[in-house]
């Protein structure tokens, strides 16, 4: 009768005409209980910033680099005073970021024999570029005194991230680490677009202020709870090699830059 | 500003016109209101005057300026904050009465006279106070005590000339100077003398000053030495005279003589007390010195009254009733008691007088079931204290109360109220209060047949054979059981109160239906039903409600909040910002705030359709004076419901009968008051509060109070006062 996409689209304008009509006892400021607006979302990288060779902790475990990096992410976002104490919001978020870190990855090498292979350590030389967008559904928990959407809240929500990473063949590669690669076929990456994705749940604490009440920023920071314990899983059990390289560090990058945020969002209250 | 012949005039045209018409005391007492036009102070706009103030200061040549610019903005709002207060008089019989005594000693002064605003102060504190710009409060505790308007006019010279002498401003540089003096070494308690010696100078002065305008009037010289006796003895009552029992008593009802104080004690003489400590001299100092003042001053020829000895009567009179109003406010109910019986045995058939007095004694009853409760931010703070505490004759009224047991008063209660309410039918609290009463009795362990054993001897003495032989003894217990029992009927019939409603047995049906049919039923007081009822509604599981109330205030959470309501009588909200690196009030940016609170208020209770009534001293017109009086009203109500407990729920109000009338006219019980305190400077903290309390049921039926450790931002107060009307409409 209808199609997917339809259908999904009349499911979404009944959950927002319902919504809208019923007696949900929402409170909002003033009577407003919708915002819509642009967010800033902001970390630092103060670990494996340069891409350049130099590690970062390499000495005292401290930086010397001098590369400090900044995450930058930029966020649509849209909000519904749902009960007193309760907002929903909706968010897409887009970032754009390379990673271009010396990693060591276990270079396949055919020793001759279709059944016999040379593992090789080698690192990667180069950058390659991601672009990601984060897909979120996010419920906004304000704190007793607080009246939706004024004041502290807590934030918790799933998110659906993608991923795409794109690299030029030119400007990626292997570098021996014991020895020169004997002369055999090229590290093979992949293809130069490759697309992830991957599923966190996003938390934090923030606090929503009306200004001219019309205009509410909001302002705190939050984190991606699978992001946080990625690098123990990519401790644990990844093996890098050169066919899985683009997969497991852009997918490690999205995780990083979404790791742990502050932010500051700007919306229209109306 | 009016002369002094149109404000005589006007003064005449309201007294012939009848506005003033006198009442008749003898048979009833209406408490005092404010009348005619409201004065400057209400519609002004003070910062334009402080600013007006300021700007003529700094056209002087004053090494004070900084001191005294701080002074005129505190000074004006004190004012405004005085005659706002719901507590002030305006055009009252006693106010104009004050004007006119003003007129007679400035008679030859009119621009000093004009330059006088002359208000009663509703308080039962005798004292009198003078601020810039010719502003004077008495205080109706001090007219109660006055025997003679020549004293009354020695006061009101001394005022005027604290005025004339400009003492309130001098004083204040002085003491401010005093305090930001580091550098002296001086000890908190040095400063304190040195202050205190600087205002005893200038009340020296002023009762000099005072003397020599009081001199060019025909008043006799030695009621201003009096008036001195009149401050000396203003703990006392208005009058001294012995209570008796008799008061009490009825033809089949004698209270025995051990509750009757015999010997009072004496009154301590404290005229010489040290005053190194007072604002004031001693009051044998201020004596002393008037004395030699009018020893060698021909007295032949002066007077005690110029304008009217009845009128001073009739005045005085006045203010000794409101002191019984202001007695029930303060809960000091063996006060009013006493204010009631000196005055009773002046008006024997007022009405007002018989309520009062029955208030009391309900009061005392619901007291002594614990009903009525004080604590240490109560008016009275100990409660009801022992009558050894007391001088002279009152002393015999806290006796009977301390001695009397509780029961027994409770029966005594119920008796003077009813025949009260016999005597006045068309009182609406005295009816109440008798049905409230018939309920109360219930806790007595005496029923009806208790009362009516004495008309039926033989049936009671069958009874009480039957109660102690027909059971048989099985048991030490039992045993126990029935020697209990036999003293039981033995007291009632050798009880000195058996009788004490035989007459209304006898011959009163409705009595008879009223009182309830058996003893020892458990007192369950009702939540209230309306306007009248007098009845308690605090429950006897009080402890518990307790509990649970502090649960929910560390949440911060509302009480019911589950009510909703449409529309409310708005109390003038309150905005106060403690400037806390001055430690005191910024009384501009207060007042800046609270007018930004009020339009935000009356904003959004348009937007959410809700209807509110402001009752708000700071938004009337000229005219406006009746709302004056229904402020002042809700004032005092809300005085004796929170003096002292916030969660007095229930507890009955005995002040303010007048309630009733006010829920009438606007058309609601719901009364909102919403106020904000805010630090600045250091940590900030913002404490928001709106309640709503119901007159109807004396219960708070909705409670916002939250504590924010942040500034009080527009957002914060938008959101808690969208929240307020929101919650209010639409439940929580």
């Amino acid at each position: 009768m209808f199609s997917f996409r339809a259908s999904k689209s009349i499911f979404l304008l009944l959950c927002f005409f319902a919504a809208l009509s019923l007696p949900s006892q929402t409170a909002g400021y003033l009577g407003k209980r919708f915002i819509t607006g642009y967010g800033f979302y902001t970390s630092p990288s103060v670990i494996n910033t340069n891409g350049q060779g130099q590690r970062m902790t390499e000495k005292m475990k401290i930086a010397y680099s001098g590369h400090f990096a900044l995450n930058y992410i930029h966020e649509l976002y849209g909000e519904m005073a749902w009960r007193r104490r309760l907002v929903i919001g909706v968010s897409a978020r887009y970032y754009k970021t390379s990673f271009s870190q010396e990693l060591e990855i276990r270079y396949a090498q055919d020793a001759g024999s279709s059944s016999t292979f040379n593992y090789l350590s080698s690192t990667t030389h180069g950058t390659y570029y991601i672009r990601g967008m984060n897909y979120s559904v996010y419920l906004k928990l304000y704190s007793t005194r607080y009246l939706s959407p004024w004041g502290r809240y807590f934030l918790i929500g799933p998110v659906f991230k993608t991923h795409t990473a794109t690299y030029s063949p030119d400007r990626l590669g292997l570098t021996a680490v014991y020895k020169p690669i004997p002369q055999g076929p090229a590290p093979d990456f992949g293809a130069t677009t490759q697309r992830g994705i991957s599923f966190d749940v996003m938390a934090g604490f923030g606090r929503n202020r009306i200004l001219y009440d019309r205009l509410s920023v909001d302002y705190g920071y939050n984190c991606h709870l699978f992001g946080l314990f990625s690098p123990l899983k990519d401790f644990l059990f990844t093996n890098l090699t050169d066919k899985n390289y683009i997969a497991v560090t852009s997918r490690r990058r999205s995780y990083s830059a979404n790791r742990f945020n502050f932010f500051i969002k700007i919306g229209y209250l109306f | 500003m009016q002369s002094i012949s149109s404000r005589a005039f006007i003064s005449a045209m309201m007294v012939a016109s009848g506005l003033f018409a006198q009442q008749n005391l003898s048979e009833n007492y209406v408490p005092l209101k404010s009348q005619g036009t409201l004065p400057e102070v209400f519609t002004q706009d003070i910062k334009k005057v402080v600013k007006q103030d300021i700007t003529d200061l700094n056209k002087s040549k004053d090494n004070d300026k900084n001191l005294k610019s701080t002074y005129f903005t505190e000074a004006n709002y004190e004012i405004e904050k005085i005659v706002k207060s719901g507590n002030t008089l305006i055009n009252d019989e006693v106010s104009l009465y004050l004007n006119r005594l003003a007129d007679v000693l400035l008679k030859n002064n009119p621009t000093l006279r004009n330059e006088l605003h002359i208000y009663a102060l509703k308080s039962s504190v005798v004292n009198a106070y003078s601020y810039d710009k010719g502003y004077i409060f008495i205080d109706l505790g001090l007219i109660a005590q006055a025997e003679t308007e020549a004293q009354l006019a020695y006061i009101l010279s001394h005022e005027i000339s604290h005025y004339t002498k400009k003492h309130n401003i001098q004083g204040y540089v002085k003491n401010e100077k005093i305090d930001r003096d580091h550098y002296s070494g001086k000890s908190y308690d040095d400063k304190l003398l040195e202050k205190c010696q600087y205002s005893k100078e200038f009340e020296s002065e002023a009762d000099l000053e005072g003397f020599k305008l009081f001199e060019l009037s025909n008043y006799n010289f030695t009621q201003a030495e009096k008036a001195f006796d009149v401050l000396q003895y203003a703990h006392l009552p208005f009058e001294l005279v012995e209570f008796k029992k008799s008061f009490l008593e009825t033809d089949y009802f004698k209270i025995p003589d051990a509750y009757q104080l015999k010997e009072v004690s004496s009154i301590k003489n404290n005229a010489n007390e040290d005053d190194s400590k007072s604002t004031h001299p001693n009051t044998a100092k201020r004596k002393v010195a008037i004395g030699e003042l009018i020893k060698n001053r021909n007295n032949s020829g002066r007077v005690d009254y110029i304008l009217s000895e009845k009128d001073f009567m009739y005045v005085r009179d006045l203010a000794r009733f409101e002191m019984c109003r202001l007695y029930l406010k303060n809960r000091d109910y063996p006060n009013a008691f006493y204010a009631a019986y000196i005055l009773e045995q002046k008006y024997p058939n007022n009405q007002y007088l018989a309520e009062v007095i029955s208030k009391c004694l309900y009061a005392i009853s619901l007291y002594d079931k614990g009903d009525v409760r004080y604590n240490k931010d109560s008016h009275l703070s100990d409660g009801i204290v022992g009558h050894s505490e007391i001088e002279s004759y009152p002393q015999q009224i806290y006796f009977l109360i301390n001695k009397m047991p509780a029961n027994e008063w409770t029966i005594m209660s119920l008796n003077y109220i009813y025949r009260s309410h016999k005597k006045f039918p068309n009182s609406v609290p005295l009816n109440a209060m008798a049905d409230s009463m018939f309920t109360l009795i219930k806790n007595v362990s005496w029923g009806i047949s208790d009362f009516v054993r004495t008309d039926q001897k033989k049936a009671a003495e069958t009874v009480v054979k039957k109660d102690t032989v027909v059971k048989e003894i099985k048991s030490k217990t039992d045993m126990i059981a029935n020697i209990q029992q036999e003293r039981i009927n033995n007291n009632h019939d050798t009880a000195y109160y058996k009788d004490i409603y035989l007459d209304l047995f006898m011959n009163d049906k409705e009595f008879v239906s009223k009182f309830p049919a058996a003893s020892n039923v458990e007192f369950t007081p009702s939540s209230g039903s309306g306007f009248g009822d007098y009845k308690p509604s605090r429950n006897n599981d009080y402890v518990k409600t307790e509990v649970k109330r502090k649960k929910k205030g560390k949440k911060g959470d509302n009480i019911e909040n589950n009510v909703k309501i449409e529309k409310v009588i708005l109390l003038e909200p309150f905005y106060i910002q403690i400037d806390r690196a001055a430690d005191k009030i910024d009384n501009l940016s207060s007042d800046q705030k609270q007018e930004k609170l009020i339009e935000t208020v009356k904003t959004i209770a348009e937007k959410e359709n809700f209807q509110t009534v402001a009752l708000d001293p700071g938004l009337l017109t000229s005219g406006d004076v009746d709302k004056v009086n229904d402020y002042s009203v809700l004032n005092d109500w809300f005085f004796e419901k929170f003096d002292g407990d916030r969660n007095s729920d229930g507890v009955p109000i005995f002040n303010t009968d007048q309630v009733e009338n006010l829920v009438k006219k606007y058309g609601t019980s719901y009364v909102l008051k919403i106020g904000i305190i805010s630090l600045k400077g250091g940590r900030k903290r913002t404490w928001f509060y709106s309640g709503i309390i119901d007159l109807k049921t004396n219960k708070e039926v909705f409670k916002l109070y939250e504590v924010f450790r942040e500034k009080d931002t527009r957002d914060l107060i938008n959101s808690k006062i969208y929240q307020t009307f929101f919650e209010l409409k639409h439940g929580k």
